[in-house]
């Protein structure tokens, strides 16, 4: 049996304007095994989001709990949060967005490294072996986000989220944003991280082909609940809601 | 037969510097076109050269584009207000944005038609509710009666279909016209487009880069790189049996869905 993960038990995200509230996120459950992938699609307002907003606490929790190899990180703070950090990244959809225009690419990718106390010698080796590994070239480091494509930028974010060793990465519409072909790209080296460092994906997507292509497991929410899991092919092959059949109809 | 929309050897360019290159195709009574390549491509900078909103420091500098038979390239900004409306129409990634946010939609449709035609308000907004309850805006009152914010990113988009489809033009150029929407909205826009086609006769320009949406709709097809044509012919030919090499490529990357058994 693989080791699980991590693993929500009944999340649920309420927010409340106006006197009124609505649940985004509404008894979500899961558990991702070590080495798996696990996609979450749905439309948008469907939640998906929140989700990894939770995960990562960047959101408080509603009601539920979330747990990472065994320990709770639900309310996770200061110090256990920068260890559950350790073993999950995350890449979001924007990636110029998600770098400070005022530093290097460098800079961001050795941020964390520099604050685990590694030496700036040390750290300008790591982090000219990460952006290899992610397929630039070293030179990159001395860019800043806006004199780089956005295909450049997303592998440099890999490259950043790869620098504390993560067990988990969860990417919140990671090529949602890039063209087809450096989406292709991209893919293929988060499969070749997934193979050779035996990284765990958690991708969130609105695009089903690429979550059948790309995971083994795939929960399809609706406005805050769970349609269904399964395996992808079984989820679009044989869609048990209406929801679902809708949802797999429309793609063109 | 003359064509009705014809570009020759178009080169456009932005201060100077060429963004797209001698692009030439040609659009017959009724035909739908798309215009697929990724970012920075030149797709909407062509739309815009059609729509003479190239802007400051945008430029056709060869070639020409050709509507039934007048250059738009070299038409007055008073001359080209006569043919945008009622002969071509226009639809944008971002309705929403399109609209006036501080006026009903019932009084911005009113505007853009009494602006071509005498027309009551009345009869504008009946004649609005008759194409909306086509395009699946069953409760068109309420439609007419909301500002953009009330009403979600699907129904804005319908509300641009509307307008642009309103005067019946001739051709119709839409950028991006359901990218920026959920799968399942995108799928009924895509079925009332290929309806406004089949009731109204329209031309399509259609400019995208979801190639799921070109195969659904397009007859011919048209890839730019960087500006440059790489590829134009049917649908069929570009779509499934490319020739040129970046073609092959770009088709290769989209992901299509499997569907129990057939790819």
């Amino acid at each position: 049996m693989p080791e699980i993960l991590l693993k929500a038990e009944h999340l649920k995200k309420i927010f409340t304007a106006g006197g009124k509230s609505f649940a985004a996120v509404d008894d979500v459950s899961f558990t991702l095994e070590s080495g798996a992938c696990l996609g979450i699609v749905g439309e948008s307002g469907s939640g998906k989001s929140t989700i990894a907003q939770m995960l990562t606490r960047l959101l408080d929790v509603s009601d539920g709990r979330i747990f990472l190899q065994g320990e709770e990180i639900t309310h996770a703070r200061g110090k256990n949060l920068r260890e559950v950090y350790r073993k999950m990244q995350m890449v979001f959809q924007m990636p110029q967005e998600s770098f400070d225009p005022r530093c290097t690419l460098g800079d961001g990718i050795g941020e964390s490294l520099r604050n685990m106390g590694i030496s700036r010698k040390e750290t300008r080796k790591k982090v000219e072996e990460l952006l290899i590994t992610c397929g630039l070239s070293p030179e990159f480091a001395g860019r800043y986000p806006h004199e780089v494509s956005g295909g450049e930028c997303q592998r440099a974010a890999i490259a950043r989220a790869l620098a504390v060793e993560p067990k988990l990465l969860i990417c919140d519409e990671a090529t949602s944003a890039l063209d087809v072909t450096v989406q292709k790209q991209i893919l293929e080296l988060l499969m070749e991280l997934k193979e050779k460092k035996g990284l765990s994906f958690l991708m969130i997507s609105h695009d089903l082909a690429l979550v059948q292509a790309f995971c083994d497991r795939v929960l399809v929410l609706y406005q805050g609940k769970v349609m269904e899991t399964g395996t992808p092919d079984e989820v679009i092959f044989h869609p048990k809601t209406e929801y679902t059949k809708l949802l797999v109809n429309s793609v063109l | 037969m003359e064509p009705l929309l014809m570009a020759e050897h178009v080169t456009i360019c932005y201060h100077g510097k060429p963004v797209v290159q001698d692009v030439s195709f040609r659009l017959e009574p009724g035909e739908i076109l798309g215009v697929v390549g990724e970012s920075g491509s030149g797709k909407s900078t062509i739309i815009k050269a059609i729509m003479g909103l190239l802007g400051g420091g945008g430029m056709v500098t060869r070639g020409d584009i050709w509507y039934k038979g007048q250059n738009m390239v070299d038409m007055s900004e008073k001359e080209r207000r006569r043919f945008l409306g009622p002969e071509i129409g226009l639809i944008f990634q971002d309705c929403k944005a399109a609209l006036c946010p501080i006026r009903t939609i019932g009084a911005q449709i009113y505007e853009s038609l009494s602006e071509h035609e005498k027309i009551t308000k009345k009869e504008a907004f009946e004649r609005a509710g008759e194409l909306m309850k086509k395009i699946g805006l069953e409760d068109y009152l309420r439609v007419l009666n909301s500002y953009p914010f009330e009403l979600s990113g699907g129904m804005n988009q319908r509300v641009g279909i509307c307008t642009a489809m309103m005067m019946k033009p001739s051709l119709l150029l839409a950028d991006e016209p359901t990218s920026a929407l959920d799968v399942t909205v995108q799928k009924q826009v895509v079925e009332e487009m290929k309806l406004m086609r089949k009731d109204y006769g329209t031309a399509m320009l259609l400019v995208t880069h979801n190639i799921g949406v070109v195969a659904a709709l397009a007859d011919q097809v048209l890839v730019l790189k960087n500006g440059k044509m790489m590829d134009y012919g049917t649908a069929d030919r570009v779509l499934h049996h490319p020739e040129n090499e970046y073609t092959k490529t770009l088709m290769n990357s989209v992901l299509y869905l499997r569907r129990n058994g057939n790819a």
